[in-house]
């Protein structure tokens, strides 16, 4: 009897052991495949899941196979996997300029059935700025885990700017006082004032402005980060007229020959000239490089200088670093009245690729890569992840901001960036920034995600080189970009991609955190 | 008997793999070119508007005059500049030997390594030849910034890479020359130019041809050194037409057009070469 | 005078062709800080280091070695394909006369000529759906067959012209003593071409070694080859160069390094068989 009863004992006993040890490893023996964007072990977006790779396996018992993909070849890749059926990525972690084919051709599945599943690590969408989240979802479905929040911000060096005798030589030439630009206007004069002078002492001219302009790589992000505030106009709803920049969403006409657009080019080739010629030729890290090294007083760009401005092998500017949002314009242009507006127009953007895994409709392991997508979510790890500075995760998430830079709204620290590296200021104005851009703006510029969008900007990109370098005027290039655009929508299907852009950006529903001014 | 049957064993694998995997390619993408497909839908039929739009697409004509551009700078700087080295070191001398074995580098590098390699070189703030520049106190050349420049810079990677070309074949060409219609010229009095614009170069022609032909067919296939030197900028100043065809084809997988792009340019290049192998083909005729 | 100005010119030459190569190779060994410094000599300007070397293995080991692997599995298969299909078809135009309607050897011969002027983007499109519909995507064999297909024009002429040149007389003796044609090429043909026949290899291994836009458009993952390496440096961040100086260093020594070996054969190679 004795005998019996220690035996059940037993076996129950270890029953649940097994269903424990099951429940933890829940995904044993599976193998899964990630196409990411390539960084290398410990660089961008690809680093943190190397980082966590071997802690995710042990966890859940699968294994992880990370496939790194270069930035011009990304979308193609992915694409091609997709299209030929030939499945190889269980998920990836593509540009968000993609999210329209990968949605209306129903390669990606939505993760709103697992969020609340208990088999699955917590995070919040609530977490991330409310533009920002606009870009995990499509539709009314949430497609994306948090992970990176992009956007580009305006850096500066503070050393520079406070130095008395720039700021008395720069209110005697024009004749209000030298800070890190807020207005288009201040950004033109700064840049003007800086170039061509050896302010450094090295005996070289410096710069006063340095951009990566070079074709077929990320330099269209520039023209539109520096265009949003001349096209977007404020309003309390996304509707014809208010808080588009692309297409006019109604009909979807092109916005992008129109006055405002115009106007934004043609101050932007000025910018453009305030700093070296090579930067038409130019890749992001060349055009880091000058900025980090101490040879330019200005840049705007993603995070990643944030990070790099503390790390000694790249940087000589450590604790000379400032930043803020992008500039505003003084005017804006108004499509309803046909007028332009005088006023300042804070406009913010999610440019960039706000990188995060999506899974592949081809996947048989979907449970087992959304558990790896929600693992990196989950707060603490994705708020390390964000610290790092190495990760390209740029800071978006409302834990990612210390109160002391968000009106006493964010609910992280600045400890856990000190401990990372980062200089004190130079992390407190680079996170201010962030919080400016997706919290306290007018409005915010949408993100161009329909089917056709790579093909779109590519053509933009070709036709601003080609402004930059003088061979079309403003007005021709634009106009150009706006036949071909048309051309394109034509192709594909006017009402399918009206339906698309509606639902990308939102149309009809109240904008993101309208303030009436 | 025995041997017709070897014969055609052993020639038809050859012709029936080429057949296969090239002859049919092409075929498919002639009927393609008459079509609309993206991959994602079913293809439908276009008739000839794919060529229309080849026409008319100011792209097309820009990939047309930057090929051409580079076809003919390359073509002519490589044999020009090969040429002259031929004549120089035509003679015994010491080094002549350590410099046929260093050239042959050049034409086994990589074209696409090259085209990163270049990216350095020409950097135009702190690249090597910009220190050079600098410091012989000239002002700064916009390699990579400068439409036409830009150009100039992919066409000097090219001539790194096949001058050897030049020179190898005709410094082959001027060793396989007789000597006796020069000396005979000598002792008639010729004068150096003479001698060399009547003797010699009537001489060389097979292998200027020769060259000719085969440095244009190289030249024509540029794609490598564009898409990493310069993506095909700025603008679009330097996107040659393989650059555009591969782009309309396997990025935005507008694979109609990209295919009627692909047949106007095998027109061209055909037209282009079919009278220098013309020439030529006496050469595979010896014995 | 003229010997010192010659002198001159071939410094300039030698320095003209080995300064890019030069400086892949010191870059490699700078601190990324140091990368654009006009620094040329290692101990003297500047300090080396194998910094950029260690990290680059530790970093991308995985994906270097891979392309590494599938880089010479794919060359020195479509090398060997091509020299097989090629002697035979080279062997048969050289020893065989054919008459096809009015072609004779020579028009086949310039038939496998023009096929060196199609231009790759011509074809690629084609042969990658191809490719999809055979499920060879991303496989080694899907580049090895184009590869051999680009190497074999080259691989029929170069054997061709080699045979041509070997004294039929040998055969025929080997013939009249009773051998079949196979024993008379495996014996008595094939060892006299064998220098022709390792030089071509080399050739077609280097050309499929260095080839970009068949591996650019045929494989995206397992079947990447050395020049995907190269232009997978352009990484999230931009193009860091003092990584891709390794790469392109372990780019361009396999196929240097050889074309040394055949430097005597590259004009002939290179104008398949014309000139000599």
């Amino acid at each position: 009897m004795k005998v019996v009863r220690w035996g059940v004992l037993g076996m129950v006993l270890l029953s649940v052991v097994g269903v424990a040890f099951a429940a933890a490893r829940p995904f044993a023996g599976r193998t899964v495949t990630l196409g990411v964007f390539a960084g290398g072990t410990r660089g961008a977006i690809s680093g943190p899941f190397y980082y966590f790779r071997s802690a995710w396996e042990q966890r859940t018992g699968a294994k992880l196979n990370i496939v790194e993909i270069p930035f011009d070849q990304l979308p193609t890749k992915i694409k091609t996997d997709l299209i030929t059926r030939a499945g190889r990525f269980d998920g990836f972690v593509p540009c968000a300029t993609i999210y329209g084919d990968l949605v209306t051709n129903n390669w990606i599945v939505p993760v709103d059935p697992w969020i609340r599943d208990p088999r699955f690590p917590r995070w919040d969408p609530n977490d991330m700025g409310p533009p920002i989240r606009q870009l995990y979802r499509w539709g009314g479905r949430q497609y994306g885990a948090n992970y990176d929040a992009d956007a580009w911000v305006l850096y500066g060096r503070r050393d520079l700017l406070n130095d008395p005798k720039e700021k008395a030589a720069f209110r005697a030439k024009y004749g209000y006082e030298l800070r890190l630009p807020q207005t288009i206007k201040e950004l033109l004069d700064v840049s003007e004032f800086f170039n061509n002078r050896d302010w450094n002492g090295d005996g070289r001219a410096d710069f006063g402005i340095v951009l990566p302009l070079k074709v077929s790589a990320q330099g269209f992000f520039f023209y539109l980060a520096f265009a949003a505030p001349y096209v977007v106009v404020p309003g309390p709803t996304v509707d014809e007229y208010h808080n588009v920049f692309f297409f006019n969403p109604r009909t979807m006409e092109p916005l992008i020959n129109s006055p405002g657009h115009v106007k934004a080019l043609e101050d932007y080739i000025r910018l453009t000239k305030n700093g070296p010629r090579a930067q038409l030729g130019w890749d992001l890290v060349e055009s880091w490089d000058p900025f980090l090294k101490g040879n330019a007083a200005l840049t705007y760009s993603p995070g990643d200088i944030g990070s790099l401005a503390k790390n000694p092998d790249r940087s000589r500017i450590k604790g000379k670093l400032t930043a803020g949002p992008m500039p505003a314009s003084t005017e804006y242009y108004d499509r309803r009245t046909g007028r332009w507006v005088q006023r300042l127009n804070r406009v913010g953007n999610l440019l960039g690729c706000s990188w995060h895994g999506l899974i592949s409709s081809l996947s048989r392991n979907k449970e087992t890569i959304y558990h790896l997508f929600a693992y990196m979510a989950e707060r603490s790890r994705l708020f390390q992840i964000t610290t790092f500075g190495w990760g390209g995760v740029d800071p978006g998430k409302i834990y990612d901001f210390p109160p002391e830079v968000s009106n006493g709204q964010g609910t992280g620290s600045i400890q856990a960036y000190l401990q990372q590296g980062f200089d004190r200021q130079d992390a407190l104005d680079w996170l201010r920034a962030y919080w400016q851009n997706y919290y306290q703006m007018d409005a915010w510029q949408e993100y161009l995600r329909i089917p056709g969008a790579p093909e779109m900007i590519n053509s933009l990109d070709l036709h601003i080189s080609q402004a930059l370098v003088g061979r079309e005027t403003p007005k021709q290039a634009l106009d150009a970009v706006a036949r071909e655009w048309t051309e394109i929508v034509n192709k594909l299907g006017r009402e399918k991609l009206r339906r698309a852009y509606q639902e990308s950006i939102g149309y009809g529903r109240p904008a993101p955190r309208y303030r009436p001014r | 008997m025995r041997d017709e049957g070897v014969k055609w064993a052993l020639l038809l694998p050859a012709v029936g793999w080429i057949l296969t995997f090239t002859v049919y390619p092409l075929v498919f993408s002639l009927l393609l070119s008459f079509q609309n497909w993206n991959l994602t839908s079913p293809p439908t039929w276009a008739g000839l508007a794919n060529y229309v739009r080849a026409v008319q697409d100011p792209r097309t004509h820009n990939a047309l005059r930057v090929t051409g551009l580079f076809v003919g700078a390359t073509v002519a700087a490589e044999l020009l500049l090969g040429f002259a080295l031929a004549l120089l070191f035509h003679r015994p001398m010491r080094g002549i030997r350590l410099l046929r074995a260093v050239v042959v580098a050049p034409l086994f590098t990589s074209p696409i390594a090259l085209a990163f390699l270049g990216m350095m070189l020409f950097h135009e703030e702190d690249g090597p030849i910009a220190h050079l520049v600098r410091a012989v106190g000239a002002g700064k050349v916009h390699w990579l910034s400068d439409p036409t420049t830009a150009l100039g810079s992919v066409v000097l990677l090219d001539i790194w890479q096949w001058t050897p070309f030049a020179f190898l074949v005709f410094l082959a060409g001027l060793a396989g020359v007789p000597q006796e219609p020069i000396e005979a010229a000598i002792v008639d009095g010729a004068g150096r130019w003479a001698l060399f614009r009547h003797v010699l170069l009537p001489l060389l022609t097979p292998v200027i041809v020769t060259a000719l032909l085969f440095k244009l067919i190289y030249s024509v296939k540029v794609f490598d050194l564009a898409f990493g030197l310069t993506g095909g900028g700025p603008g679009i100043s330097t996107e040659v037409l393989a650059l555009y065809i591969h782009r309309q084809g396997l990025e935005f997988f507008n694979l109609g057009y990209a295919s009627s792009l692909s047949y106007i340019f095998l027109v061209l290049v055909s037209l282009t070469c079919i009278g220098l192998v013309l020439r030529v083909r006496h050469l595979y005729e010896r014995l | 005078m003229e010997r010192a100005a010659l002198g001159a010119l071939l410094l300039a030459v030698l320095i003209w062709v080995l300064f890019p190569l030069y400086w892949a190779g010191i870059t490699s060994l700078k601190e990324p800080t140091e990368t654009f410094r006009p620094t040329l000599l290692p101990f003297v300007q500047f300090i080396p280091t194998l910094a950029n070397w260690q990290d680059q293995f530790r970093l991308a080991g995985r994906d270097i070695l891979r392309d590494l692997q599938n880089s010479l599995l794919v060359a020195a298969a479509s090398a060997s394909l091509a020299l097989l299909l090629g002697s035979m078809a080279g062997y048969a135009l050289a020893r065989f006369p054919f008459y096809v309607g009015p072609l004779r050897n020579h028009d086949i011969a310039t038939w496998f000529l023009s096929q060196v002027i199609l231009p790759p983007a011509v074809v690629v499109i084609p042969f990658f759906l191809f490719m999809q519909r055979l499920g060879l995507l991303d496989t080694p064999l899907a580049l090895i067959l184009a590869h051999t297909t680009m190497n074999l024009p080259l691989a029929t002429l170069l054997m061709r012209d080699t045979f041509l040149s070997l004294p039929v007389e040998l055969e025929e003796a080997a013939l009249v003593d009773g051998a079949s044609r196979l024993r008379a090429l495996v014996h008595v043909v094939l060892p006299l071409a064998a220098p022709a026949l390792v030089s071509t290899g080399i050739l077609a291994f280097a050309f499929s070694w260095n080839e970009f836009i068949y591996a650019l458009t045929l494989t995206f993952e397992r079947a990447t080859t050395i020049p995907l390496l190269i232009a997978g440096a352009k990484m999230s961040q931009g193009i860091q160069f003092w990584f891709v100086s390794v790469r392109v260093l372990l780019a361009l020594l396999p196929p240097v390094l050889l074309a040394f070996a055949v430097q005597r054969y590259v004009v002939r190679g290179l104008t398949l068989g014309a000139l000599h």
